[in-house]
Formats: structure tokens, sequence, C-alpha cells
């Protein structure tokens, strides 16, 4: 059967914008036209320069994967999303970030490709790191009473008896 | 022998129908014979996966339970699911499945008489042997009971799924802790559902600390398969997705442990 060969989806154009911290307006533009990879921090060779304390040399990266672009962060102080730190993940058009927590907001704007209404999820990794609490006093006395039934006892007696059953006529291993 | 893996989660919604298809589909596709026993008489699911409808099911479990057929007359051969582009060593490969009665009547009925030790052990041994099974799938009802201690300590592997939940944290632990009562061979567990935004390495620690079980597998949640509402095995259809990437690697942790 023939494959139907798709072009990969391209980069395309995305526009980054420097917030002025108060009135949050755009106060600085770079456009970037099919490129795949985009660097931000405050050394010179970085695609976007900002002279901060807060930003590292290189401190952000925007990548292009697949079909969608992808904010990873490279600085100490962090990159954040709506306030909370990220690692790496998808980033949508209209999407803010900031390099540091007092560090300079951008805003990621992508003329190719529109806000996903249904997404449920903000596809960052935030550090999500649940903790599991165990009653474990309460798990002895659960487990005691169902391993104290006269089901259980005979459970595994039974079991064990057939299981030995089994064994003994298994055949050869194949 | 064929290796018997229980399927099993506390609480319902955990994606352990879906984790046991997949899991047992793919492992079909690696040239093995599986079966898939649905004793989850209260609520039958997992023949939806499968595409079986009622009509197609001549005999279920419950006939064999109350002496009407032998259990490998229950055994409705899926393995066409499988087959297209399966990798074989040698041997045909197979996918078989045991599914309950649809008949609430029927139901009813085996909720009042439970189920016989012996028979449901003589049945497993019967199928492992006459349909020639390298692994033989159970597939539960969540929650702690008769039934599923049963299923549980016929086992030679259970696999225990759970979500990154409150609801399902303190009860797994129970299950775990009866399970090695039961002196289960080998005990996994799988975290199912996981939001975007976990970190999956902490997780995976927190996990096999807390119940000092290894973890198999992470699935995150996802809206893909959300999506397919168990409509179909999600592995076959989308071989590179990384659910089914995650899939693969517990499958071949369960064949690494069968050779």
């Amino acid at each position: 059967m023939a494959e139907n060969s798709v072009p990969a989806p391209a980069a395309g154009k995305i526009t980054l914008f420097l917030l002025d911290p108060i009135k949050g307006s755009p106060i600085q533009t770079w456009d970037f036209d099919s490129r795949a990879l985009i660097r931000l921090g405050r050394g010179v060779d970085n695609d976007v320069v900002i002279q901060d304390p807060q930003v590292s040399r290189v401190h952000a990266e925007l990548q292009f994967v697949l079909d969608h672009w992808e904010l990873t962060n490279r600085g100490r102080n962090g990159t954040l999303v709506a306030g909370a730190n990220i690692e790496s993940g998808r980033i949508q058009s209209e999407t803010c970030f900031r390099l540091g927590a007092d560090g300079p907001s951008f805003r990621f704007y992508d003329s190719h490709r529109t806000i996903d209404q249904t997404a449920t999820v903000l596809n960052f990794r935030i550090d999500l790191n649940p903790t599991i609490d165990i009653d474990q006093e309460k798990k002895a006395r659960d487990v005691e009473d169902i391993v104290e039934s006269e089901y259980f006892r005979q459970l595994r007696q039974s079991t064990s008896r057939l299981k030995s059953r089994s064994a003994l006529q298994s055949p050869p291993t194949r | 022998m064929g290796i018997v893996v229980s399927v099993h989660s506390f609480r319902g919604g955990t994606g352990k129908s879906n984790v046991t298809a997949n899991l047992a589909a793919t492992i079909a596709r690696q040239g093995k014979r599986v079966g898939v026993v649905d004793t989850d008489i209260q609520s039958p699911g997992i023949h939806v996966l499968f595409g079986l409808k009622q009509q197609q099911v001549k005999c279920s479990l419950n006939d064999f339970l109350w002496g009407k057929c032998p259990i490998e007359e229950a055994a409705c051969d899926v393995s066409d699911i499988v087959c297209n582009g399966a990798q074989t060593n040698g041997a045909a490969p197979g996918l078989f499945l045991i599914p309950s009665s649809l008949n609430a009547g029927e139901i009813a009925r085996v909720l009042r008489e439970g189920f016989d030790v012996s028979l449901l052990h003589d049945g497993f041994r019967s199928l492992l042997d006459g349909l020639r099974l390298d692994y033989l799938f159970i597939d539960t009802h969540p929650g702690v009971n008769e039934e599923t201690l049963l299923s549980i300590a016929l086992s030679d592997v259970l696999l225990v799924i759970l979500r990154p939940d409150n609801q399902d944290y303190q009860g797994t632990a129970v299950t775990v802790e009866l399970a090695r009562k039961l002196d289960v061979s080998q005990m996994l567990l799988l975290v199912n559902k996981v939001p975007d935004g976990t970190n999956l390495g902490a997780l995976r620690e927190n996990v096999e600390a807390i119940y000092q079980t290894p973890v198999a597998g992470i699935l995150p949640l996802n809206l893909d398969v959300a999506r397919a509402a168990s409509g179909e095995i999600f592995c076959l259809r989308h071989p590179d997705h990384p659910f089914t990437q995650e899939i693969d690697r517990v499958a071949a942790l369960l064949l690494k442990g069968g050779d």
C-alpha cells in the first residue's frame, strides 16, 4: 500500500513581545520566521538578548517540535508560566511567560496556530509531586480483619493445595 | 506452564480493563498465545474493547461456573484483532476472551452463589493447557471482596493499578498487603491517569517506597485514550503513541518474567 506523504508542518512566523512590567503592554518585539530554535538570555549570542540580572546567560529556549512550539527553562532563576515554574512544555499562542520570578515578562504569539479552546490542561510540567499518606494502623486493622476471616483462611489453604497439585501435574517446559 | 496475571485495582475507574486489553493484545502481537477472563461478573465490560457483542457469546464464564459447558467453549477467539502484521516466533499467536454474561439475572445469581475456588482454579488451568496459552489475564472487579481475593490468590503475577488520587492510596495499601499474605509470586504496580505536570521520577520513587513494590509503568492521563472511549484496543490503532510505548514497556517486563 503506497504511503501518503504529508509534508511536516513548518515552524512559521512567531513573535515575542517584551511586556512593560507595570502596564503589561509590549515595549519591544522580535519576529522570527521559519526558525526551529530560539534562545533567550543575557548572552549576546542569544536570539533574544535581555540585560537583566534575573536572566541567565542562556535562560530559555523555544523549540518547534513536530507541529507545535515548546518552551524549556535553562535559567538559574527559572521560567514561569501563570506564576508556576516550568521545566519544559508545549506553549500556545498568546501565552505569557517570565524569566525568573522578578524578571522580564514576554508574550508568545504564533500567527499559524490558534489556542485550543477545548484543552483542559496547560501541558506544562509544573513539577507536581503528590504525597501519599497511608494510615498504617488502619491498614493493619483492615488487613487483620480480612486475614482472620474464615473465608480467607480457607482460601489460603485451598489455593496452596491447588497450586502444589498444579506444579506436580504441569507438563515439561516447552 | 502458562502464567496467570491478575489485574486488580482497589477503586473503579482506574483503567483496569483498558490496560488489561491493551497488555493482552500487545503480548499476543509479540507472537504469544494470550487469554483474557472477565471475572468482573458484577459489571462486565472488557468485551467492549474487543468488539464482542452479546449475540456472539454462546457460552460465558457464568455458564462454566454453573457446569453448563467446559471453559474452553466459553473462549471467544479474537485473534484476528492482532493477526495483521503480528510478529511471530514460529508458534501461531492467539488472543482469546472468556467473557462474563451480560444478563442481569445471571449476574445476580453468581453474586448470590459466589465462585467455587477449585472450579475456578481448574478452569484457569484448563484454559492454559487446552488453548496452549502463554499468558492468562484475569480482569477483576475493583475492591476487596471474596471474588477478587480468589482471583488474586490464583494468580502467578498480580498487577495492581492505581491513580495518583487520595481515594486510591489507602485501599491499594490494604490490597498489596493481602496479596503478600496470599503468597502471590510476583506483584507489580501501575500508576494510571497521571496528570500532566507530575514529576514522574519522584512519583515512581514515592510509590515504590510506600508500597515496597516495583512500579511496572506510569501512564499519563491522556485525552486521546479518553476520546477512544473503550471503542478499540488503543495500542493496536496507535502504535507510536506514548501510551502505547509505555504499555510496550510493561508488556516487556511481563514477557521477561515469563521467559
